[in-house]
């Protein structure tokens, strides 16, 4: 049994050591530097989960911060924190209320006086309690007034690294959740989520991109993106928000921001045929079926303004023959009459080279899809907690000087001795000139 | 306008620093006082020509901080040393520190002003730019930067002077003095920082290589708070953490440019 304790404490003893804290703080600083000039994959989501891949996995430097390399001491030095912590319960034992006078660094007075030691102390404690919180006790028989200021300051270990525990945990938990980026084009609905690692997923419910707008400022710059969303939770229109770069909106858990935009041209198309016209709007991709012959026409590219002659659809037409590509411009007909020839020469350029049709492009319009960033994380509260925790702790504990003041009288053969302590932040100081001086100089002081 | 003022407030702190100089080749305090007022009215030119460059993005129509591109954390990186010069060494005004913090205030704004890769005009804010949280965040930073930088001037200094322990003791509290401040202003900076990227880009951390390096940089100065600790005051090992402390500080603001990355200001 007495041995097991033993252990314990070794191990307890071994984690809280600073020379280990200042060990890992140095490893982590070299892992970082790794993780800067190497550069970093995320991990891709694969089919093959075998056991090896995963090990190998986390002990690549290709991704240092989710290695063990990185997450190991990381967890150590939570735990070496937690440790100091526990064993710092001992260290609040000196700070107790009542402390005795301590054995070394005391500054010693004698005193030609006929009062006794109480009404000595009681005097020091008038003066004291002008600038210090002030207690009165007995320690051995001698009475003994002590002056306190900041004592905030003995908790500011505790505050600082507990601090540094939640940090910590909320990262962990952050493992839990997910990030990604949704897609959706405007007046559509979605709930596929693409995740970091590439793979899938479905939202429990589901997003219409109502709006996207952007602003621009006056040289052109964008000074403004905005996505006006509704949340569609079982068929309810649930939640009406507007997601801002800098103010993104969080729904079922889950923080959406405004992470980017895709802009897809879209061509309105006019295709004259023997029986009539039709027309067409083609996002890049479509594919239409013309009537009369059955050729299908693949909407290869459309450009809101190519080669500086304005809005142009590029069309693949599978014929009977061989795959046939037009290039229809809008103004295909000033074009045309400012360079004669110009049908002879690239027959791709010609409207009607695919007989029986005429095609005509009306225009190009652009339709946006907004990305929005998703993450999902449950360890935010604690991260946020844990850095208020700690800056709180490192502003008491840079700022705030914890300071002590024991003064005693005794009686002795030669007169009266009293005896000051003064301690600064646990450490012996030197007492205030105005304590010594409210006896007059003829004293015989000893430090 | 702006710039104008600001450039001259190079020609300043260097003549600060060459008197600063004689102070210290000299040992005659007059020297130094006068160093010490020239750096005022530096300093006096420098906070105006900010607020000069401020008040002209008003003017026109795209107000903001100016506290949003290299140029303009240039110039506030120097704003911070000299005004953290000011604060430190006031009382005890060693004009070794002058030497040291002086030259560096000058050739900040040197780099800003007359450098031919760094845009001096006032842009308009990309959407991402836009937040309060980013100003607290550049003010905090760069005055943590600027206490660090001060932390390792003091460091250097108690490594270069040999005398009496009570020499180096009085170099010893102002090095711990302006590391704790560093500590806390860049402990600030990183966290209201996290606040913008979880705003702005919906996490608060991505492991960014200037996230990071931010990171590498509090991490030294956490050793070497803790090395102070174990040792029981200042000692070397202490001052020699800072200075590299100062590295990863100026890697951070320089060197991550080079990397892509949100930060890159370019
Ligand atoms: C990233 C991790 C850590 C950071 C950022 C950190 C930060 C700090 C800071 C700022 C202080 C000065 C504040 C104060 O004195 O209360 C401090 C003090 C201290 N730290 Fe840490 N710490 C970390 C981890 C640890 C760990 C793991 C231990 C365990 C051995 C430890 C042990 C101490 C001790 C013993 C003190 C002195 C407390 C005192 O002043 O009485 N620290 N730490």
């Amino acid at each position: 049994m007495g041995t097991r304790l033993l252990w314990h404490m070794r191990l307890l003893k071994g984690l809280s050591s600073l020379r280990l804290t200042i060990g890992l703080l140095l490893w982590l600083v070299f892992m970082c530097i790794l993780g800067t000039v190497i550069p970093q994959l995320p991990v891709q989501a694969t089919a093959d989960v075998s056991m090896a891949t995963h090990v190998a996995g986390l002990l690549s430097l290709k991704d240092v911060f989710h290695s063990l390399w990185f997450l190991v001491p990381t967890i150590i030095l939570g735990l070496n924190a937690a440790a100091c912590m526990y064993l710092w319960r001992r260290t609040l034992e000196r700070y107790r209320a009542e402390p005795p006078l301590p054995r070394a660094g005391l500054h010693e007075i004698t005193m030609r006086t006929a009062d006794i030691p109480e009404k000595v102390c009681s005097d020091f404690k008038v003066i004291l309690a002008g600038t210090h919180k002030t207690v009165q006790y007995e320690d051995g028989g001698d009475p003994v007034i002590m002056g306190e200021n900041g004592r905030v300051r003995v908790y500011a270990p505790f505050i600082v690294h507990a601090g540094i525990i939640l940090i910590l945990l909320g990262a962990g938990l952050g493992f839990l959740g997910y990030k990604g980026t949704i897609e959706i084009p405007v007046g559509q609905e979605s709930n596929t989520v693409t995740l970091a690692n590439g793979s899938i997923m479905h939202l429990p419910f589901r997003i219409k991109c109502e709006d996207f707008k952007i602003d621009y400022y006056e040289n052109g710059m964008p000074s403004e993106y905005r996505s006006e969303l509704t949340f569609v939770q079982d068929n309810d229109l649930s939640m009406h928000t507007s997601v801002l770069v800098n103010h993104p909106a969080s729904h079922g858990g889950i923080l959406f921001s405004q992470s980017g935009f895709n802009q897809n041209p879209v061509a309105a198309l006019k295709v004259g045929t023997p029986s009539g016209t039709s027309r067409f709007r083609a996002a890049e991709g479509l594919i239409i079926r013309l009537k009369d012959t059955g050729y299908n026409v693949r909407v290869d590219k459309v450009a809101e303004d190519l080669m500086r002659m304005g809005p142009c659809v590029h069309l693949v037409i599978e014929t009977p023959d061989a795959p046939k590509e037009l290039w229809i411009f809008k103004e295909f007909n000033s074009i045309a009459a400012a360079h004669p020839g110009l049908v002879e020469k690239m027959p791709q350029l010609n409207p009607s080279l695919v007989t029986p049709y005429t095609f005509s492009l009306e225009g190009v319009t652009n339709s946006y899809a907004t990305v929005l960033g998703i993450n999902r994380d449950p360890g935010i509260v604690f991260v946020g907690l844990g850095s208020m925790l700690f800056l709180i702790g490192i502003i008491i504990s840079f700022m705030v000087v914890h300071e002590r003041v024991l003064i005693t009288a005794t009686e002795a053969p030669s007169g009266l001795v009293v005896k000051i302590a003064r301690m600064k932040n646990g450490k012996p100081a030197a007492p205030e000139k105005y304590i010594l001086e409210q006896e007059d100089s003829s004293l015989e002081v000893r430090s | 306008m702006n710039t104008t003022v600001l450039a001259s407030v190079t020609f300043i702190y260097l003549a600060s620093f060459l008197v600063f100089l004689m102070a210290e080749v000299s040992g005659k305090g007059t020297w130094a006082r006068s160093g010490r007022m020239i750096v005022i009215t530096g300093f006096i030119f420098q906070t105006a020509g900010i607020a000069l460059r401020w008040f002209e993005s008003h003017q026109a129509g795209i107000g903001h901080a100016p506290l949003s591109n290299f140029f303009e954390s240039l110039v506030f990186f120097s704003w911070a040393v000299a005004l953290l010069y000011l604060l430190y060494a006031w009382k005890d005004a060693k004009g070794l520190i002058g030497v040291f913090a002086m030259p560096v205030a000058s050739l900040l704004m040197a780099y800003a002003s007359f450098s031919p890769t760094i845009d001096t005009r006032i842009q308009p804010l990309i959407p991402a730019l836009k937040s309060n949280w980013l100003i607290i965040h550049v003010v905090t930073c760069f005055l943590g930067y600027a206490a660090f930088f001060m932390a390792s001037s003091f460091g250097i200094v108690f490594l270069m002077v040999k005398g009496s322990q009570e020499n180096r003791g009085s170099i010893g509290d102002m090095l711990e003095k302006s590391l704790k401040t560093g500590f806390i202003l860049f402990t600030f900076g990183i966290v209201t920082g996290s606040v913008w990227a979880h705003y702005a880009w919906g996490r608060y951390w991505g492991w960014d290589p200037k996230e990071t390096w931010a990171l590498i940089t509090w991490l030294i100065y956490a050793a070497a708070i803790h090395v102070r600790i174990r040792d029981g005051s200042v000692s070397r090992r202490v001052a020699f953490m800072t200075v590299f402390g100062l590295a990863s500080v100026l890697f951070t603001y320089f060197g991550v440019n080079y990397l892509p990355g949100l930060h890159s200001y370019q």
